[in-house]
Formats: structure tokens, sequence, C-alpha cells
């Protein structure tokens, strides 16, 4: 039997990024793999797909089980999956199923208590089945989803980088030639995440409250760490925000949409080049959250010292401006490094 | 098919239905940065419904609620439910395409040890199948809706009045989170018609649309019911019993239209279904 201790509090997260000349998020059915831009407001758009690929690449090098690996390499760890669900149902008869054989599963896969997964069984013994059956989901909803992120401006296309050459060898008995690669990027984009924690899908996958937790220091380092191939470097966490509700079924929605950026000399949003052009302005964000504050169990923040922030009271971090409209004892700033080791394995 | 007539609503009689007479209905307005209300003859490209389907509407509001999925939809039946949809925002989509694993059947790796259990998943190693998804970019659209069913009624209104939701929102896929904006309840009042009427709401199997200069139309076959099933295969759990055929403006303008039974929700026209 698993035991955990399981989510009680809905959450709703607002998370911030930037890409300083990279591609965050590339259009596979675009040909040359261009930034994926919403051709009428021309800001830059990453998938919940791409962000959910970040996490779990990075649970797995804190040594997390994941289901859903990466196609890239990891013959080791599909096997490893393989096993976990042999090991889960690898039975012949019905007196040897485990109590909770898909309790078991999930605790080896901290990607699937998030977000969910596709899976189902197939079996004419209903001996075997009956005795599963209540455990049986064809799929789980993951309790955590996030939106596809937007900027939360307008951004620019590098046209320099589109004539790469690289030298590829086709084969053994094939010359070596130069090929032109369409490389394209923007130059500059502060990308918004909205996210919320479901309790009550919680229970589906056995979502624990130190998943939840997990998550203050996985979105952090997740951007930090993971963002490594060559087009995806000089990506940067700015802001992470994971309101904890305090009432039951209760969540504001659409928190990170309150955002909105300014440039720092009157700058136009396109000409936007690093994170000291931009102003994020959580006027609206503060105030709302200020006007639920009797609905809030806690906010618990992790905040660039880089990021330049507007409120109305003129604090100049988020932090502080919550610290001052919730009361201290409302915000947790999250100290990444050191409680990430906690929650690992 | 012929539309759901507007009757009284009481809340200790339940199901009582008689044409022409005041009915309270609630009233919402949902949006979000993204929808995707998957067609049902899309296959490599996951075309959207511009209106979010009757269906997909009695799903959201079930899941506001706190109802399980399969558990609802007698509630939600023709004659014991009635919901207008109205888009409020311009319908504009656009491509989102996505890597994703297949879970059609060659895709699947099965796990088959010694006994009888075979447990098929996707198998993580494999290459991704680009997926390419139409989305709904902004969406948002107001819903009126009532219900024969008085305890339910009462139950999803004061879910509403207090600003909760069971199950966490969202407009069509999971990942496509929404925000409600409850109105109130609304008294739902018969419009007699001689001829046309002008109509907010999308218009479900209208006999005819007027042709207005400068008005574009858009039209659109989306399920309207269902009931569950206990069969076996892809589509266990529930299946379509009707479909609805919506017409209506991209652009949010009121639609001259003949042969509806409309209802003035406050000071907007609807016809519900």
């Amino acid at each position: 039997m698993t035991d955990y201790a399981p989510v009680e509090n809905r959450s709703e997260i607002v998370y911030l990024y930037d890409a300083v000349d990279a591609n965050p998020n590339g259009n596979p059915l675009s040909g040359s793999n261009r930034p994926r831009i919403d051709p009428h407001t021309k800001q830059a758009v990453v998938t919940d797909v791409r962000l959910k690929r970040y996490l779990r690449d990075q649970l797995e090098a804190d040594g997390h089980g994941v289901y859903i690996t990466s196609s890239r390499e990891r013959d080791e760890n599909a096997k490893q999956r393989e096993q976990m669900i042999k090991d889960a149902l690898g039975v012949t008869d019905s007196e040897d199923i485990p109590d909770d054989p898909y309790g078991e599963f999930l605790a080896n896969a901290a990607d699937v208590r998030l977000f969910g997964a596709t899976m189902s069984i197939d079996t004419s013994d209903d001996d075997i089945i009956g005795k599963i059956e209540e455990d049986l989901p064809d799929n789980f909803t993951g309790p955590v989803q996030f939106s596809p992120g937007k900027t939360l401006h307008a951004v620019e296309i590098n046209e320099e980088y589109n004539s790469l050459t690289s030298v590829i060898a086709t084969g053994d008995d094939k010359e070596q030639g130069g090929f032109d690669l369409d490389d394209h990027r923007i130059k500059y984009g502060l990308v918004g995440f909205h996210g919320l924690v479901d309790e009550h899908a919680a229970e589906n996958t056995n979502l624990a409250e130190k998943d939840v937790r997990r998550l203050d220091t996985l979105l952090w380092r997740a951007i930090k760490n993971q963002t490594i191939t060559r087009s995806k470097v000089g990506q940067e966490p700015r802001l992470y925000l994971r309101v904890e509700y305090a009432e039951e079924s209760f969540h504001l929605g659409g928190l990170t949409h309150l955002l909105d950026v300014a440039g720092r000399d009157g700058q136009d949003e396109s000409e936007f080049r690093t994170i000291h052009d931009v102003t994020l302005d959580a006027t609206d964000l503060v105030a709302r959250l200020n006007n639920h504050a009797d609905k809030i169990e806690a906010v618990h923040v992790v905040e660039s010292d880089v990021l330049d922030v507007s409120t109305e009271a003129d604090h100049d971090s988020v932090t502080g401006a919550l610290e001052a409209e919730l009361g201290e004892d409302a915000v947790r700033s999250v100290d990444v490094y050191d409680e990430y080791e906690a929650t690992r394995p | 098919m012929s539309q759901t007539e507007l009757g009284t609503y009481d809340a200790d009689e339940g199901d009582s239905d008689s044409h022409g007479e005041t009915r309270r209905c609630l009233s919402l307005t949902v949006s979000g940065p993204w929808g995707h209300f998957r067609h049902v003859d899309g296959n490599t490209i996951k075309r959207t419904y511009r209106i979010m389907p009757r269906t997909t509407v009695a799903g959201l509001l079930a899941a506001i609620a706190g109802y399980d999925r399969d558990s609802y939809y007698d509630l939600f039946a023709r004659g014991e439910s009635g919901i207008a949809i109205e888009p409020t925002s311009e319908i504009r989509t656009m491509n989102l395409p996505e890597n994703s694993l297949t879970t059609s059947g060659e895709g699947l790796k099965t796990v088959n040890s010694r006994g009888k259990v075979s447990i098929t998943y996707p198998d993580p190693s494999a290459d991704r199948q680009r997926v390419n998804y139409e989305v709904l970019v902004d969406p948002e659209y107001r819903i009126d809706v009532w219900l024969a069913d008085g305890e339910a009624y009462d139950h999803l209104k004061s879910v509403l009045d207090a600003g909760k939701s069971y199950y966490t929102p969202s407009l069509g896929l999971s990942e496509h989170l929404a925000e409600i904006e409850y109105h109130g309840e609304k008294s739902a009042e018969p419009v007699a018609v001689d001829g046309t009427a002008r109509v907010d709401s999308a218009i479900p199997d209208a006999d005819g649309v007027v042709p207005d200069a400068g008005v574009t139309y858009g039209t659109e076959r989306s399920p309207g019911y269902m009931t569950r099933t206990s069969g076996e295969g892809e589509f266990t759990g529930r299946k379509t019993t009707g479909f609805l055929t919506y017409t209506y403006s991209p652009e949010c303008d009121a639609l001259e239209v003949r042969g509806v039974d409309p209802a003035k929700v406050g000071d907007r026209t609807v016809v519900f279904v």
C-alpha cells in the first residue's frame, strides 16, 4: 500500500520566464520550426506540452520516476517503466494482485501524479480484472493543468539567424555537404503561464501535498537546467507564484492575465531585448489577491532579483507588495535550492 | 429537430413544462485564452467547433457542480434543460500543433507478463506524432441555462453564487483553463414572434436566417445530447443522441431569424434548446 498526504487545497499558479534570442517553442509544422506566434497579436506562444517536457526532464534529473520519458535517448528509462508496470501488474493469479496496483504504479511515476497519462487494460480474465477494475482508469486526468502560455507583449523575430550552415554526412559512401538550415528565434519574450492544481482531481492520481510543494522549486529549476539545447539557451525564470486557497472548490481564475508590461524608458514592447527593458505591472494582480485575502491560505513566491515591478503602492517587488497587503505570514518566499533537496526521492 | 419550449420552473414541482411562461435561468460568461471543442470528423487536423457544443456546456456545468463523468446526461436531456449559447468575443482560431505520443492501436505497447492481464500504454521511447490542433483564441461565451430538476438547479446556483467550482473549469481540453463570471439568476420570458426575430445567441435549427448586409454567418452541426452506454470498445460510457445545427455570427452580431421561439433574458434575446 502507498501512503501519502493528499492535497487539501486548490492552488493557482502564475509563472513567468523570459527568452532572449531563443526559440522558446518551435512549431513543428512550420517547415523550419519557426517560433509559434499569434499572427494577429504577434505574441509568442509556448504550449503546455513544451513546459511539461521541461518539468518531466527535471523530475527525471532529480531521480524521480517518470512515465512519459523523453524520446531523445533513455532506452533505459523506457524499460524501467515497462518493468514498473510489470511489477505492478505482473500477476498470474488473482490472489497475487497487490492491494493497490495502481497506487504502486502512481507512486513510481511523479509525472503521472501531476499531469496524468493515457493507458488502458485489456483482458478477458474476469477474475483478475474484477479485482482491479475499481483502480482502473483508461486515462488519468492530470490534477495539475497549465494553459498554453503567451508572451505578455508582441515579439519580434530575429531574422539574422536564418542562414546557418551545417555540414552533415548522410552515410558512409556519401560526400559531406553544406546544408543551409533555417534557424528562427525571437529577440525577446516574457512568457506567462497560468496553472491550476485541482484538489478534487488530485484524488485520481494520488497527488500528494509534497508533489505540490515540489512544484514550487521544480518550475524554477526546470527552466534553469533544462533549457540547454542551442535554440533554448537564453531562458530564465522570473516570477513564480502559487496562490494556495483556504476554501474548498474556490479559486479566482485567470491571475496570469492580470499582469501587464511596460517599457522602462517609454520603449515600445516590440523593442524589448532583455529583462532590463521591462517593467512588470502587478497592480491588478496584487489588488485582486488583496480583495480576496480571506480566501487565501498562503502565497508561495519565487522572484528574480532583476525583475522590475510596479505596483500601486510603489513596492519594487511582487513579494514586497503581497507582504504589505496580505501580511507577512501569508507570504512564503521559497528557497529553491534548499527546498528541492528535501523533496528528492 | 424541434426546439425545447420554455415552461414554468417550480422548485417544488420540478419538471412542469407549460409553454409560454417565464422560467428562472442562470446566466454566466465563460472565457479563457484558449479553447478546443474537438470536431467529430477531424482526423490529422483536430478541428474545433466555433460555438461551444451543447454537450460541452453540459460537461462544464457538471464539472462546476461536481458531477462525475457519465453521470449527468439525463439532467441535461431534451425537455429537462434549456441552454442558450452566445459568442461574446469575435471568433478567431489559430493552429497549435503538438508532438504527442500516439494512442492509436499500432502505437501502443502491450505489456503482457505471465498472466492474462495485459496493459497497453503509449511507448514513451517512440517518435512523437505531429498533431495539428486548431484552437480558438480568447474565446468567450455567454451561457444561460435552466434545469427542470429543481434540486440540481439550486445546487448549481449555490455553487456559482459562491464563485466556486468543484472541478476546475476548462474550455474543451483540460489544459485550456477557463474563467467563469456569474451574472446571477435571471428570468427568461418567452417572446411572441410574428415573422422574424432579432436574436443575440447562436440559433439552433432555425427555419431561416434573414440575410443582413454587412453581417457574416457561420453554421455548424455539433453534438447536442448524450446518453450513457454500457457497451464495449472506444465509445464506452456515452454516445451522442442528437445533433444541433447552430447558425451564428463570428463577429457576434445579433441575427434576424425566422422559425424560433426566443426568450428575453435581461436585455438580451436568446434561444434555449
